[in-house]
């Protein structure tokens, strides 16, 4: 049995004539009776989109804004997803403040960024360490949850960030931690990732509100001791 | 709105706008000045999506900005086969939109501190707004004349015969239109709905 065409199903949905053998195919025909149905559903959904009024274009400044990002990110690595400046180069104005910035990077990456309490103790026995902050990882490639990064605070006053994440050995690199600055100009390297759970100290004079971005990076062994601009997990911390 | 009547022959036959699936190879290639076309063709319908949910021109403009930036920063995950680059970037733009909201909501339970938990189940009032806004955006995208035709036709409630004295176009010109507007836009809701 020969199915009808899409124009005759399309011609049938809008209510015109169309050949017999057509008409009497769809009479009788299951599938073509559906499409029809299907097509006619349409209408009505037509109909009604009418109601949403017609689309609003953005400002021009919006295109200038997001080519002069794109062209900015470009610059500073090419060829890589999620491009750093690496404090490679001089800081760039942008617009708007830094707090936005973060909350964007956080909504492009779909981090969800955890408030906590501060100065919840841990851990029974071993010595008491404090809860700064702790930020949700999302992996940057599938914006999927990637395990936490959390800064306690022991008894001696420094910090670490302790980091429980599915761990999976690159094919070329390392891992290396990172804390960076929310214009992601500024950073500082913590150590290699070798396991699901690892602590790094944080080096006095860092302070997570200053560099509330904890980044792991695929590093080649390439002697170059700068971010390779190659992220693949990311998290803001907030305490 | 378009009137003239020149393109109505040359274009009657074309089925699927072949510019799109050169826009979608490019874009996931990389290609220079793929962005801008994207923009230039998907960017009301992202932009209006945003200011309909979020009623606020600079969220808007922020939302818009960010859902193109990041789908350029994600190209290498944009698959041409799976789908278009205009529904991907829509998926993209729903998932930013819903984290401007939520952002908004938990300034606000910082603000009255108080937590509220979000209630289950309960259904989005913008997502049929969303709906009509997507359809509207694959009228549009279908290109003059059709989409203008379609744009007459049911939005506007104007007969065929109207719609053919109007654009100064033979009545079965108009039908044809139609005909092939209505596959064609069967086709772009069932990939939309897909790739979101």
């Amino acid at each position: 049995m020969r199915h009808c065409d899409d124009e005759a199903l399309a011609a049938l949905a809008l209510g015109e004539p169309v050949d017999a053998s057509d008409a009497a195919h769809v009479a009788s025909c299951e599938r073509c009776a559906h499409e029809v149905a299907e097509l006619r559903d349409l209408q009505a959904t037509l109909v009604d989109a009418g109601a949403a009024g017609p689309l609003v274009a953005p400002p021009d400044g919006v295109w200038a804004a997001i080519d002069a990002q794109v062209a900015s990110e470009a610059e500073a690595a090419p060829g890589s997803v999620v491009p750093l400046t690496a404090g490679r180069r001089p800081r760039r104005v942008r617009d708007g403040t830094f707090a936005g910035w973060v909350v964007g990077a956080a909504a492009a990456v779909g981090v969800v960024i955890g408030g906590v309490g501060v100065a919840l103790a841990l851990r029974d026995g071993g010595p008491q360490q404090q809860l700064v902050a702790e930020a949700a990882l999302a992996d940057l490639a599938t914006e999927a949850d990637a395990g936490t990064a959390r800064v306690e605070r022991r008894d001696d006053g420094t910090e670490v960030l302790v980091v429980d994440t599915a761990y999976a050995p690159a094919d070329d690199g390392s891992l290396e931690v990172w804390l960076i600055d929310p214009e992601v100009v500024g950073m500082v390297s913590l150590g290699f990732l070798t396991g699901d759970h690892a602590e790094f100290e944080i080096p006095a004079g860092y302070d997570v509100a200053s560099f509330p971005i904890v980044d792991i990076s695929v590093e080649p062994a390439d002697g170059d001791p700068t971010h390779s601009g190659d992220s693949i997990t990311r998290g803001i911390l907030e305490g | 709105m378009m009137t003239g009547t020149a393109m109505a022959a040359e274009t009657a036959e074309r089925d699927d706008a072949p510019d799109r699936r050169s826009l979608d190879r490019d874009f996931a290639a990389g290609v220079d000045g793929s962005l801008e076309r994207l923009y230039r063709e998907s960017s009301a319908l992202v932009y209006t999506l945003a200011l309909r949910a979020l009623g606020d021109r600079a969220e808007a403009e922020d939302v818009t900005q960010q859902t193109y930036v990041a789908a350029w920063r994600g190209r290498d995950r944009f698959d041409p086969d799976r789908g278009s680059a205009r529904g991907w970037v829509v998926g993209i733009a729903r998932r930013t939109i819903a984290d401007a909201l939520e952002a908004r909501s938990r300034e606000r339970r910082r603000l009255e501190a108080v937590r509220e938990l979000p209630v289950p189940g309960e259904p989005d009032p913008l997502a049929a707004e969303a709906e009509r806004i997507l359809v509207r955006g694959e009228v549009e995208g279908l290109g003059p004349p059709r989409s203008t035709i379609v744009a007459l036709a049911f939005f506007e409630g104007r007969t065929h015969e109207q719609i053919a004295t109007e654009l100064r176009m033979p009545l079965g010109t108009v039908k044809s239109h139609l005909r092939r507007s209505l596959i064609a836009l069967r086709r772009g809701l069932e990939a939309a709905d897909a790739s979101l």
